[in-house]
């Protein structure tokens, strides 16, 4: 504390963290509209029920 | 608006419901109690303990609530009597008033969140007309504060301006939630979660650019994430990484489960619950992390900051922030600008939750009862109003802390610990792995199969354990208060948890009794 700005620890830590959250919400969401765009699932599904997007 | 077989509205679109139950799991804990967590519990190392729990607790838990919730749907129920008593496929009596803790956490939450919620309304419009501009220092601020929560301090209020702000904000809740899911959560999270993650990414470079008061924006990011390894091997360090997971992805508490009853039973919840717990934490990492800890170690010093944060989030989010936009360079007009941001911010942060926390009771209303939605939303509005009178008039006398401890903290572990043994054990988790599959986008990797039957229940039942021990039995006897005044307050606000207790177990059994499970659609027929 009371240095003059981000340790490599502290940077290390941040920049996993901040990126590990970030990578992971990306990828979820590019799942989701490559999977909308293919529009596969409706048929996939016992009902053919498909929430659109 | 589309309804299935049971004349139940259903989402409109999958944008729609992966923005609200991310709305519903962003909240003032992003903002407020992570940066604080983190900063008090080893910066940087905080986050090993963290994110072990987001794979062992967080994300299994979130995946089985789906679950719950969209099967429980499926049979007509959206609220957690119901889905308890279809997991034990009906067999079982004593689950559905078990489900009873499923309408008391978020109804005894939603009282008293909403008056919280509105404080951030308040204080939103206090920031455009610069009403605390003037207030420079931290004490002043707290004044300023505290005259605001006391009802009979008519310092810098008036007295009842709180007041008018809670009805604002019921009023604004009845009629959104009077429209149903679709027409009115569905669309405030449309509307509403963008409109956050924009006023956030603008605070956060506004934070990351102010220029050096006491300390640097650098300083501030050390301060959170320095890594302090000695706390590593500290149990405590442990349990508040696990009890974050609890409040920033809602869990244990019966609103997620009312949300994803209203899926189609083909309707992917593995992907889709995944994409709403990921942007939780983007909220709360990269956002929450970057804005008011650094803010405060920039204006305040480490020093300043620490004795800040002690002082609990309300002292963070509206004293030292209050206190922040009066200082940023520039004209005052920005700082006006920029306080507005942050606070409604945190309003509609806390708005797109409360309308989460109050869906249970509104949903057990309508399907038990027979009532119209607008009629059960209005009704549960009124009951709020009535109830969090005793917040309004009893703030200061340590009313809510009760309803928060019991209800928002322990209730939460409690309720999961229960779910979780009900969905690997009497449901089983065979059937269990099954339904999480149902129409699902992604496999979840098998792993998470020995997790949820052992990992979870476990990680629970030790942090249940370590919480009676550490932190439930003090607190019962009321070993921690500071002023024995308040303690006739505080029996009264669990006597008040009770009594709203035994009104519910009185409703489900009057369900029951008037339509028997027996009368209701059986589960296992169209598996």
């Amino acid at each position: 504390m009371g240095n003059q700005g981000l340790t490599t620890f502290a940077l290390v830590f941040m920049i996993l963290s901040m990126g590990g959250v970030t990578v992971l919400a990306t990828y979820c969401f590019y799942r989701i509209l490559r999977g909308s765009q293919k529009g596969t699932r409706a048929a996939e599904t016992e009902s053919g029920h498909q929430l659109k997007l | 608006m589309t309804a299935d077989a049971h004349g139940r509205e259903q989402w409109a679109t999958r944008i729609g419901l992966i923005l609200a139950m991310a709305g519903n799991a962003v909240g003032l804990g992003n903002f407020l109690r992570f940066p604080v967590q983190a900063a008090q519990n080893g910066g940087g190392t905080f986050m090993i303990p963290y994110f072990i729990s987001f794979l062992l607790l967080g994300i299994p838990l979130m995946w089985i609530e789906w679950t719950i919730g969209r099967y429980g749907g499926r049979y007509g129920h959206g609220s957690l009597p119901g889905m308890f008593d279809v997991l034990g496929d009906r067999k079982r009596k004593a689950l559905k008033y078990l489900g009873a803790l499923g309408l008391l956490i978020p109804l005894v939450v939603f009282i008293y969140y909403t008056y919280v919620v509105s404080w951030m309304l308040g204080f939103s419009f206090f920031s455009l007309i610069g009403d605390y501009f003037g207030l420079a220092d931290i004490s002043q601020m707290r004044d300023y504060l505290y005259s605001y929560q006391n009802i009979f301090d008519p310092s810098a209020h008036g007295g009842k301006v709180a007041l008018l702000f809670f009805v604002i904000t019921l009023a604004f809740l009845g009629w959104i939630l009077s429209r149903g899911i679709s027409g009115g959560i569905e669309k405030l999270a449309l509307v509403g979660v963008p409109l956050l993650f924009a006023f956030a990414i603008v605070l956060m470079i506004r934070v990351l650019s102010l220029p050096e008061e006491a300390a640097t924006p650098a300083e501030g990011l050390n301060f959170i994430w320095n890594p302090t390894w000695s706390l590593l091997g500290d149990p405590r360090v442990w349990v508040a990484a696990a009890g974050q997971m609890f409040f920033t992805l809602s869990l244990g508490a019966g609103h997620v489960h009312a949300y994803a009853s209203y899926l189609h039973r083909d309707d992917d919840i593995a992907l889709t619950g995944l994409t709403t717990a990921s942007t939780n934490e983007f909220a709360e990492v990269v956002l929450g992390g970057t804005i008011a800890i650094t803010a405060a170690v920039v204006f305040f010093g480490v020093s300043g900051a620490v004795a800040i944060a002690e002082g609990g989030t309300y002292d963070l989010g509206i004293v030292a922030m209050g206190v922040v936009f009066q200082g940023l360079p520039g004209a005052a007009g920005w700082g006006q600008l920029f306080g507005f941001l942050w606070f409604f911010l945190l309003f509609i942060a806390g708005i797109t939750s409360c309308v989460a926390l109050a869906t249970p009771t509104i949903s057990f209303l309508q399907e038990e009862f027979a009532w119209t939605r607008k009629r059960a939303a209005y009704g549960v509005m009124a009951l709020a109003f009535v109830l969090g009178l005793a917040h309004v008039l009893f703030y200061s006398n340590g009313f809510m802390d009760e309803w928060d401890y019991w209800a928002g903290t322990f209730g939460l572990v409690i309720l999961a610990a229960i779910e979780i043994i009900l969905f690997a054990y009497i449901f089983g988790i065979g059937r269990g792995w099954k339904e999480i599959h149902r129409g699902a986008d992604i496999r979840v990797p098998s792993i998470y199969r020995p997790i949820m039957q052992w990992v979870t229940p476990l990680f629970l039942i030790v942090l249940l354990v370590w919480w009676g021990v550490e932190q439930a039995v003090p607190t019962l006897l009321m070993e921690n208060v500071q002023d024995p005044a308040t303690i006739p307050y505080r029996w009264a606000s669990r006597l008040m948890i009770l009594g709203m207790l035994a009104v519910l177990l009185w409703m489900i059994n009057r369900a029951w009794t008037v339509r028997p499970s027996a009368e209701r659609a059986m589960p296992g027929g169209e598996e």
